[in-house]
């Protein structure tokens, strides 16, 4: 689930990295649009800790605080640099890709979004609901990790919609004769939640009953193998 | 996934809340008003974090004064689109005080701040009213997590504790204080629940 930078997200949000490690963490950050993510969320839930010791501030601070913003010149809005256009893309354009997924759903099993123009036209709207619904859930949690043969990946899952997202981003495509497999776990053996060539699209799992978890292996193309034989080279677990 | 939630005080009886979203999108264009409501809306919350991790008042104040300084210097560049308001502010808050507290003066004395107490119980926090119910809630979830967990995250944030410092002080293998250092926080994420 972690490797040495991606395991920092943790201290990194609650400032306790030392300068060396922050900017190494930052310098990671800045390529890894899953754990800015992770980043921001976390983030969000250490500014709560830190509201829960809100006090009144001293009387004197408000004039002087607006005294010497009077005095303070702005700096103005960012250039836009390309680079930060698209990774802010990249996590709405995912979410998009896995409505295209959801909307493909026949029921159980997963799915690849297809692109192509008339499922995407036709279903655009019950996609947009069913992934809302899906990132809705008000036990939806986002799971990050790193792939250990380089990549990064983010589970969405809910309990109560009985599904999980898996987007994965940074891998090549599967080598020549062999795709990549994700499996359920941790409720008996592994059970196959989908194959993948190349992950580009998110995947939908539906109905993970009562796994505890998601992996990633690679796995021959043909025969199909009911349990995982390669090693599992992701995994994103959960709590019941 | 979502953005982060955005977080928002209650306002005080009979005002309208304030909601520091909106009046940060004011600031970053200039409007002088919207800041002195800013600082209105979260003075507070920056003044008692910074206050808990630095401990003296007088640098407290000190801090606290240039984290709004830059905010208002700064409010242009925050990107709405990675989380709320009152988290950047609360990041930039925390930072400061993080890097006060391990400045020239805090290096000196590393070797006593290693071996100083743990931060002290949640109940020292100040008694007063406003903010109450979300306190409460804060201190429930963090009585819901392991004890490791529990003080990893409260010895690194609001005790300004490096991880390997506080890996020090509760005598763990650092790569257990930083697992349970995210782990505590998504339990405390998915214990809170949705802040509005």
């Amino acid at each position: 689930m972690t490797d040495a930078v991606h395991g920092l997200a943790g201290p990194y949000v609650l400032d306790a990295l030392g300068p060396a490690e922050r900017r190494d963490f930052e310098r990671h950050l800045a390529g890894c649009a899953v754990c800015s993510g992770e980043v921001a969320e976390l983030r969000a839930t250490a500014a709560r800790l830190g509201a829960a010791a809100a006090r009144p501030a001293p009387p004197g601070l408000r004039a002087r605080v607006l005294a010497e913003a009077a005095r303070t010149r702005q700096l103005p809005p960012p250039l836009p640099a390309a680079r930060v256009r698209r990774l802010r893309r990249a996590v709405p354009a995912l979410a998009a890709a896995a409505c295209l997924a959801l909307a493909a759903g026949l029921g159980t099993g997963w799915y690849r979004a297809e692109r192509r123009a008339d499922h995407a036209e036709a279903a655009k709207q019950d996609m947009a609901h069913m992934m809302g619904e899906m990132m809705s859930a008000p036990d939806a949690r986002t799971l990050a990790g790193s792939v250990s043969t380089g990549g990064h990946g983010m589970v969405v899952v809910s309990r109560q919609r009985d599904s999980a997202v898996v987007m994965l981003s940074g891998l090549a495509a599967a080598p020549a004769g062999r795709t990549y497999a994700l499996w359920l776990t941790g409720d008996g053996a592994p059970r196959p939640a989908g194959r993948m060539r190349t992950t580009d699209a998110p995947a939908m799992i539906h109905g993970i009953g009562r796994a505890t978890g998601v992996g990633l292996t690679v796995e021959p193309m043909s025969g199909a193998p009911a349990r995982p034989t390669g090693d599992q080279i992701f995994a994103a677990r959960w709590t019941r | 996934m979502e953005n982060a939630p955005s977080p928002r005080r209650p306002g005080g009886a009979g005002t309208a809340p304030a909601d520091p979203d909106a009046l940060l999108a004011r600031v970053a264009r200039g409007d002088d008003a919207a800041f002195a409501l800013l600082y209105d809306a979260v003075s507070a919350p920056v003044y008692g974090l910074v206050l808990r991790v630095v401990r003296d008042p007088a640098q407290a104040e000190e801090v606290a004064q240039e984290v709004m300084v830059e905010v208002w210097r700064t409010a242009a560049r925050h990107d709405a689109g990675r989380g709320g308001a009152l988290t950047w502010i609360m990041t930039l808050a925390h930072r400061r005080a993080v890097d006060r507290v391990r400045s020239a003066q805090a290096a000196a004395d590393r070797e006593t701040r290693a071996h100083r107490p743990a931060a002290p119980a949640f109940d020292e926090v100040g008694e007063e009213v406003e903010g109450r119910l979300e306190r409460e809630r804060v201190r429930r979830c963090l009585g819901g997590l392991t004890e490791l967990q529990r003080e990893s995250v409260t010895l690194a944030y609001y005790g300004g504790h490096t991880y390997r410092e506080v890996a020090e002080l509760l005598g763990a293998p650092l790569g257990t204080v930083k697992t349970r250092m995210r782990d505590g926080l998504v339990r405390m994420r998915d214990c809170l629940g949705a802040w509005r």
